[in-house]
């Protein structure tokens, strides 16, 4: 690895824990660089989902910074999270998690809601995304219509729809057939060889020893 | 839930409005603005004074009128009698009848009911008093509305001066307005000059315009009331149903959140969405609600009734939005998101 990059996230010290009191995360630290896939695997209930939530500004840690491109984030505002989010995240859910009321296109092109920006604008690289992905759907198409694979490869091309610096993925293989997995893991591989920051929640062994980093909780 | 309670308030409080405004309006159109002044023959009310009921300010139409003795066709010695009327004033034209008469002698103008009875195809002949004397009939009334309890209707316009100092039996007043009636009716009687008061009678439409001040109080409190309750029974179902509908839709705003919507973003995302199907639910409501009382024949409520009860029911559908929306702008993405 070369130190002279700087991470793009970073997780200071980190603590969480939910009401109950169990402690999931305790003074847990960690960077993560461009260029790299990091595998966060563990056990069921260890907390690599909620790391991943909190790394993606969606919970406040009780404890500890967060760091995007070096700027400590995980306590500004909600209105500034969700720019964070929409600016410089991408994000591949457990399942799809599409919106079955609107088109395959809509889908593809909804971050553009959140930043602000005309969806025609990005209609262009989400039918490229499509394709790269092997979507082979009309855009005008309702998700209930495509496969459980094709789904979660639109929701791919969701995430990467505006080339964000940092792409999370919860499980995004979890309910997929190999040749689909095969897709998506290529996908998010591609991504962090141009420059993406890439942190993937897996069960999986094939695809953690195919990342270039593991961290087991 | 919108469009139904639409079609209740505009089926309800609508047809009440519509109800309302059609009583009040028969209220008027009947007589709340009128007055009729009887005088015994010796109450020693003249013809005289209507000059000056005519100068009273806030009446805008007199007649004075004797009392009445019994007609019956010349041509028939046993036909039904009719009562006749000599009439004082200057504003005939209201009967139909030309403010000048074109000769010096009585002539009567008859009401088509007078006519019926009087056994006369048309206004022309000749009509005989009990004395004998007979008057020819050389016109016809149209009836105006204050005068339709006189009829049958047989009327002797007098304007000639060498007819003063006849006495009157009636005197009939409508006034510009219901507020003014008991006003009005006092002065007409302090010009009237009676020499015995007792014997002259006031009929005002004061209670006519009282009835119709507690009509319009009762049932615009009616309508108050029951527009009041359904909208909040409305609000109240609306607020239930939408948090239920957040829940469902709970991974769609959680979806949302996570990919960089606000909780602002959300929250008038929602109420946006309920604004729309609230208009679309107030419009259909009110059109079917309007349609169906049109075809019934009902009394519509009006233009403005209409407006306003949509105008009320997108305000309650945002009131009733708030609550659900902030559920819905408050959900963890996580919690939504991640499957068990």
């Amino acid at each position: 690895m070369n130190r002279s990059i700087r991470p793009s996230l970073e997780a200071q010290e980190l603590s969480f824990g939910y009401s109950s009191g169990s402690s999931l995360l305790d003074n847990w630290s960690a960077s993560f660089y461009p260029g790299t896939i990091t595998a966060l695997t563990g056990s069921s209930g260890r907390g690599k989902s909620t790391l991943l939530y909190l790394l993606g500004l969606m919970l406040t840690p009780s404890a500890g910074e967060i760091l995007v491109e070096q700027q400590s984030v995980s306590y500004r505002s909600d209105a500034e999270k969700a720019w964070l989010r929409a600016h410089r995240f991408g994000f591949v859910f457990q399942d799809a998690a599409l919106d079955i009321t609107r088109s395959v296109m809509d889908n593809v092109t909804e971050t553009a809601l959140y930043r602000g920006e005309p969806r025609k604008a990005s209609a262009s690289r989400a039918l490229d995304l499509l394709d790269r992905f092997e979507v082979d759907v009309h855009p005008s198409r309702k998700p209930s219509q495509v496969s459980g694979g094709q789904a979660q490869r639109i929701a791919l091309c969701r995430a990467l729809l505006f080339q964000p610096s940092i792409v999370l993925a919860d499980e995004p293989t979890g309910n997929l057939d190999p040749a689909s997995s095969k897709i998506v893991i290529g996908a998010l591989r591609e991504h962090a060889d141009s420059g993406g920051t890439v942190l993937i929640v897996t069960h999986s062994p094939e695809i953690a020893s195919g990342c270039d980093n593991e961290i087991v909780l | 839930m919108v469009a139904a309670m639409v079609f209740t308030v505009m089926l309800t409080t609508g047809k009440a409005v519509g109800s309302e405004q059609k009583v009040l309006g028969t209220i008027d159109s009947i007589g709340t603005r009128t007055l009729v002044v009887r005088a015994e023959a010796d109450a020693g009310v003249l013809n005289d004074v209507m000059s000056r009921v005519e100068d009273i300010v806030g009446v805008t139409w007199a007649l004075g009128f004797s009392p009445a003795q019994d007609v019956t066709n010349s041509a028939f010695e046993d036909g039904t009698p009719v009562p006749v009327r000599f009439a004082y004033g200057t504003q005939l034209g209201t009967l139909s009848i030309p403010e000048r008469q074109p000769i010096s002698d009585d002539l009567a103008y008859v009401s088509p009911e007078a006519l019926s009875q009087l056994g006369l195809d048309y206004p022309s002949g000749s009509i005989s008093l009990n004395s004998g004397a007979a008057i020819a009939v050389v016109g016809e009334i149209e009836t105006p509305e204050v005068l339709d309890r006189f009829e049958p209707l047989v009327v002797v316009p007098r304007q000639d001066s060498t007819t003063d100092n006849q006495p009157l039996g009636l005197v009939v007043v409508t006034v510009d307005a219901p507020e003014n009636v008991e006003a009005v009716g006092k002065a007409v009687l302090s010009v009237l000059a009676a020499t015995d008061s007792t014997k002259v009678k006031i009929e005002s439409s004061k209670e006519l315009a009282d009835l119709r001040a507690i009509i319009q109080s009762q049932l615009g409190s009616f309508s108050r009331t029951l527009v009041l309750a359904l909208f909040s029974v409305t609000a109240v179902l609306l607020t239930v149903v939408m948090t239920g509908l957040v829940l469902m839709r709970r991974k769609d705003f959680g979806r949302r959140r996570a990919l960089g919507g606000t909780r602002s973003f959300v929250f008038l995302m929602l109420l946006l969405q309920t604004s729309i199907l609230s208009l679309a639910g107030a419009l259909a409501g009110s059109l079917t609600s309007l349609a169906l009382l049109a075809g019934s024949g009902d009394p519509l409520p009006g233009m403005a009734f209409s407006v306003s009860v949509i105008t009320l029911t997108l305000g309650t559908a945002l009131v009733a939005g708030v609550i659900p929306a902030l559920i819905a702008s408050r959900r963890e993405p996580m919690k939504e998101l991640r499957v068990a």
